[in-house]
C-alpha cells in the first residue's frame, strides 16, 4: 500500500456466503500489516440469501469515518444475484464508485449489461469476473470457501498485504478464541468444522484457495487496457 | 466454570488484582487489540468487578449481552440472568443495584422504550447502575441499523448520559462510568451511549490494559440511600416508599427530591472532567469560524469533513460532546468563541442535539446554527454530505 | 448553599443550580465560599452556640449501626450536644409520617420544614443522615425557614446546607468538640 493512501472497500453478497467473515479477516490482515483499518458489517434480520454488505476501510493515516462506504474504490460482489436481482443496498451495484477503481465479481456468466459496461468504461474501472464458487469447490471441496477465493483475488490483485498477514488473520478467525460470531454464523462455523475433521485442515484448505487466487491474479494486468477481464477457473 | 474465590482486600473473586480507576485508565500499560464494540465491552466489564448483569438479548441488539454472560461463565461477573422482557430487565437491574450490586445491562431502541418507566425510577432511587445503550432507532418502521432517536427520550430521565465515539472510547468510558456513577454525591444511573452497528459491530484497533487487574468493588454503604439489607439498621427489604400524600408538605418533598436527583447529575461534572479528560474534545483549527458540534459517530464523519475542508483551505473544527447529561454548556461556549457558523450533523430525524445546542446558546452566542445534515434509519452520513451542507451555507472557492 | 432564608414555595433554585457545589476534599463550605475546615468548624460552633433552639438531628447511620465507628460517633454526638447546649431530635426513620408528625420527638426528611417551624429551630446540625435524605430535607428547610443548617457528612458534603464539612469521622468530631469548647470560652458562654 505504498502509493495509495486510502482504500474504501464495499463487499456485497448474500446471507450465508461469508461476507461479514471476510470483512473481519480482511480488517485483521490490514491491521496485522500495520495499517489503519476498520470494518463494519450491514445486514437485516439474519436470513440466508438476503442482501448482506460489509465495508472495510484501510489507510496509511487514521480513519475517522465509519458506516457504509458510499464512495468505494473497490467493490466485491459475492453472488451474481446481487447484480441481477438487485440484492444490494445500492442500485446499481456500482453506485458511488470512484474513477479508476476495481470490481471483483463471483459469477459463472457475464453479469454486465451493455449500459453497465459503458458506465464502468467511462469510470475507467477494472472489472474482474471469475467463478469463485467453482474454484472453492475445486480446491477446498466446499463452496463455503467462496469468500476465501474472493478475498484471495482482492489481495492478489492489490498486494495490500502479504500471505503471512493473511494466514495469521485466517488462523485467528478459525482457530483463535477471541472472535465473536452471531448465532447464525456460529452454526455455519460448526457446519464447516464438521466437514474438516481438524481445524488445521480447514485452515490449509482455505489457504490453498487463497494461494490459487494469487496465482490467477498474477495473470492479470489491472493497469492494462483490457478493463473487463474474465478469468477461467 | 471458573473457580470463584473469596474477595480479599487486594484481589476480587476471580483473582484479579484490585486497582483504582486512575490506575486502570491512565497508568496501567496497554496493548493493541483489534475488536468490535461488543467485544470491547466484554473486556471492560471483565475489568470492573461487576456483581450482576441482567440481559434480554433480542434483535436489534448487539453481542454484548451474551458476551457478559460468557464472563459470568468464566467467573468474572457475580450474577447473570435473563429477564422476561426489557421492562423486566430494567426492573431487575434496579433490584440488583438497590441491594448493593455493581450492575450493568445493555439495550437499544425499541427495548429502551419498552423499559422506559424504569429509567426515571432508577434515578429517583439513586442507583448507580450502568446502561450501555447501543442506539438503533425507534419503531416504526423498525431499524436494526444505527439511528440515535431513542436518546431524545432518555434526556430527561434523571440519568447521566455519556456518548462514546468509537470502540476505544466505549472501553474507557464504560469503566469510568461506574466510578463516577458510584460517587456518593452523584450516585445516579449512567447511560453510556454508542451508535449501534457503527460501534457495536465495527472492528477497529483498541488499546487495552492487561486483564489481570480490575476495579475495586462498589461500596453500597456509601450509597445516599440505605441499601436493601434486612440485617443492618435501618433494615430494609426495599427502598423506602415515597408516598405522595395530598398535602402541601409532600409536594415540597417531591419537588425537592427531583431537584436533588438533577443536582446529583450536575455534581458529576468534576469527576467526568477528570476521567474523560474534559467534557468536550476538539479537533481541527482552534481559531476556525466553522464548527461542527457532534456526539458519537457524527464526530467521526465531521472529522473526515474537517480534513477535506482543510484541503480546500477552509478552516473548521469539530467539537465533540462527551457528556449530554450533564450538558457541557460552559465548555461548549468557550470552544465556540469566534465561531460564526455551527453545523450539527446527526443520526436521527428530530435533531435532538441541535435543540440542545440551541438551548445552550440562546442569548449566549450569535453564530448561525444549522441543524444538519441528518440521516436516519441506518443510513450512513458520509463526509461528502456534510461538505454539501457547508457549501450550501458558506461560499467556498474551488469546492 | 447560596443564601440563607426563604426561597419561596418551591425548593428552587437549589444550590447546585446556583453554581454552588460540594467542597473538594479537605475543604468545607460556608454559604457560597470554600474555606478551610477549621474556619468552618469555628463558624458552626458559633452559630450553634448563639442561635435560638440549636438542635442536632442525628440520623440512622449514627443512631443504630453495628460498627465501632458508629458507637464512637454516637458517644461524641452526645458530648457535642452538651458542649453546644443543643437539643437532640433524631431522624430515625425515612418513611413519611401519617397522619401527623410529632415534631417534639422526631424530624423526618419528608416534612422537615414542618418540624423546624414548629420548634422554631434557628440552627441545626444534620449528622448520620443518608446523603439523599439529607439533601431532600436541606433543600426544603432552606426554602421554608431561616434555620442555619449545618451538614456534618461522612462522605462528600451537602451544598444545600449553609455550612458543610465533609469526610467527618470520629476523630474529626473530637476535633470539632475541641474547637467548640474554645469558641464557647471566647464567647464567654
Amino acid at each position: 500500500m505504498a502509493e495509495k493512501k486510502r482504500y474504501n472497500i464495499r463487499i456485497s453478497g448474500l446471507g450465508g456466503q461469508g461476507v461479514v467473515t471476510t470483512a473481519h479477516i480482511l480488517g485483521a490482515c490490514l491491521d496485522n500489516a500495520g495499517n489503519y483499518a476498520s470494518l463494519v458489517p450491514f445486514f437485516g434480520s439474519e436470513k440466508r440469501m438476503a442482501p448482506v454488505e460489509a465495508y472495510v476501510r484501510a489507510s496509511t493515516e487514521p480513519i475517522y469515518e465509519v458506516g457504509e462506504v458510499i464512495y468505494p474504490d473497490i467493490i466485491m460482489i459475492y453472488h451474481s444475484q446481487v447484480v441481477t436481482h438487485g440484492k444490494s443496498y445500492t442500485m446499481p451495484f456500482y453506485t458511488g464508485l470512484k474513477p479508476n477503481s476495481l470490481i471483483i465479481i463471483n459469477t459463472d456468466f457475464d453479469v454486465l449489461t451493455e449500459d453497465d459496461t459503458k458506465v464502468l468504461n467511462d469510470l475507467n474501472a477494472t472489472v474482474v469476473q471469475f467463478d469463485a464458487t467453482a474454484l472453492a469447490l475445486k480446491i477446498a471441496g466446499t463452496e463455503l470457501a467462496t469468500n476465501m477465493a474472493m478475498m484471495g483475488m482482492l489481495l492478489g490483485l492489490t498486494k495490500l498485504v502479504n500471505t503471512s498477514h493473511i494466514e495469521a488473520a485466517v488462523r485467528e478467525r478459525f482457530l483463535g478464541n477471541s472472535f465473536v460470531a452471531s448465532g447464525g454464523t456460529a452454526s455455519l462455523d460448526s457446519a464447516i468444522e464438521k466437514k474438516f475433521k481438524k481445524k488445521e485442515q480447514l485452515l490449509t484448505a482455505n489457504m490453498n484457495v487463497i494461494n490459487k487466487t494469487f496465482e490467477m491474479a498474477d495473470t492479470i494486468d489491472i493497469t492494462g487496457s483490457e478493463l473487463i477481464v474474465r478469468l477461467k477457473v | 466454570m471458573a473457580t470463584i474465590k473469596d474477595m480479599t482486600d487486594t484481589h476480587n473473586w476471580s483473582g484479579q488484582k484490585l486497582v483504582t480507576a486512575d490506575h486502570m485508565l491512565f497508568e496501567a500499560p496497554r496493548e493493541k487489540h483489534f475488536m468490535t464494540g461488543s467485544e470491547v465491552l466484554k473486556e471492560a466489564v471483565k475489568r470492573c468487578t461487576v456483581d450482576a448483569s441482567v440481559s434480554y438479548p433480542i434483535t436489534p441488539q448487539s453481542e454484548a449481552a451474551h458476551l457478559i454472560g460468557e464472563l459470568w461463565a468464566e467467573g468474572y461477573v457475580g450474577m447473570y440472568f435473563r429477564g422476561e422482557n426489557e421492562f423486566g430487565v430494567m426492573a431487575e437491574v434496579a433490584g440488583c443495584a438497590m441491594a448493593g450490586a455493581r450492575t450493568i445491562t445493555t439495550t437499544s431502541g425499541p427495548g429502551t422504550l419498552r423499559a422506559m418507566e424504569n429509567f426515571p425510577q432508577w434515578s429517583g432511587t439513586r442507583i448507580p447502575c450502568q446502561l450501555i445503550l447501543m442506539a438503533r432507532g425507534i419503531n416504526s418502521p423498525l431499524t436494526i441499523q444505527p439511528d440515535n432517536l431513542e436518546v431524545t427520550f432518555m434526556l430527561e430521565t434523571g440519568c447521566m448520559i455519556w456518548y462514546a465515539e468509537n470502540v476505544q472510547e466505549l472501553f474507557d468510558m464504560s469503566i469510568a462510568a461506574f466510578i463516577v456513577a458510584e460517587k456518593p454525591d452523584v450516585h445516579v444511573p449512567i447511560v453510556t451511549v454508542v451508535d449501534g452497528f457503527f460501534v457495536s459491530h465495527t472492528r477497529e484497533s483498541v488499546m487495552l490494559p492487561a486483564d489481570d487487574i480490575a476495579l475495586f468493588p462498589y461500596e453500597p454503604y456509601k450509597s445516599p440511600l440505605p441499601p436493601i439489607d434486612s440485617e443492618t439498621p435501618p433494615g430494609r427489604f426495599l427502598r423506602d416508599p415515597f408516598v405522595m400524600k395530598s398535602n402541601y408538605i409532600s409536594y415540597a418533598t417531591h419537588a425537592s427530591w427531583q431537584w436533588e436527583v438533577r443536582s446529583a447529575v450536575e455534581r458529576s461534572r468534576r469527576y467526568a472532567k477528570h476521567f474523560l479528560k474534559g467534557l468536550v474534545h476538539v479537533t481541527g483549527t482552534p481559531d476556525a469560524e466553522i464548527a461542527f458540534v457532534t456526539c458519537g459517530t457524527a464526530s467521526h464523519q465531521a472529522k473526515e469533513a474537517e480534513r477535506e475542508l482543510m484541503k480546500l483551505g477552509v478552516k473548521s473544527k469539530v467539537i465533540k460532546l462527551r457528556t449530554i447529561r450533564p450538558f457541557p454548556k460552559e465548555e461548549l461556549l468557550k470552544e465556540l468563541e469566534g465561531v460564526k457558523h455551527i453545523f450539527v450533523p446527526e443520526f436521527n430525524v428530530v435533531g435532538w442535539l441541535e435543540k440542545e445546542v440551541k438551548t445552550a446558546l440562546h442569548n449566549n452566542h450569535t453564530a448561525e446554527i444549522v441543524g444538519g445534515p441528518r440521516v436516519a434509519g441506518g443510513m450512513s452520513l458520509p463526509a461528502e454530505a456534510i461538505l454539501k451542507e457547508v457549501f450550501e451555507h458558506i461560499n467556498v472557492e474551488g469546492k | 448553599m447560596a443564601n440563607q432564608g426563604p426561597a419561596y414555595y418551591s425548593p428552587y433554585p437549589t444550590a447546585v443550580y446556583e453554581g454552588v457545589i460540594t467542597p473538594p476534599e479537605g475543604k468545607a463550605l460556608l454559604l457560597e465560599e470554600v474555606v478551610d475546615e477549621e474556619k468552618a468548624m469555628r463558624e458552626i460552633a458559633k452559630q450553634m452556640l448563639t442561635k435560638e433552639n440549636a438542635t442536632i438531628f442525628p440520623g440512622p447511620q449514627v443512631l443504630y449501626s453495628y460498627s465501632d465507628e458508629a458507637r464512637r460517633k454516637a458517644t461524641l454526638i452526645k458530648e457535642m450536644a452538651e458542649v453546644l447546649n443543643a437539643k437532640m431530635i433524631p431522624m430515625y426513620d425515612y418513611r413519611p409520617k401519617y397522619p401527623k408528625i410529632d415534631a417534639e420527638i422526631e424530624i423526618n426528611p419528608n416534612h422537615p420544614n414542618l418540624t423546624i417551624w414548629h420548634n422554631d429551630i434557628k440552627a441545626a446540625i444534620f449528622i448520620g443522615v443518608h446523603c439523599h435524605y439529607a439533601n431532600v430535607a436541606l433543600k426544603m428547610v432552606r426554602c421554608e425557614t431561616d434555620c442555619y443548617t449545618i451538614a456534618m457528612c461522612a462522605l462528600s458534603g451537602h451544598e444545600d446546607a449553609m455550612a458543610t464539612i465533609r469526610d467527618q469521622h470520629a476523630s474529626d468530631l473530637e476535633q470539632f468538640i475541641k474547637i467548640a469548647r474554645e469558641v464557647k470560652a471566647e464567647l464567654k458562654l
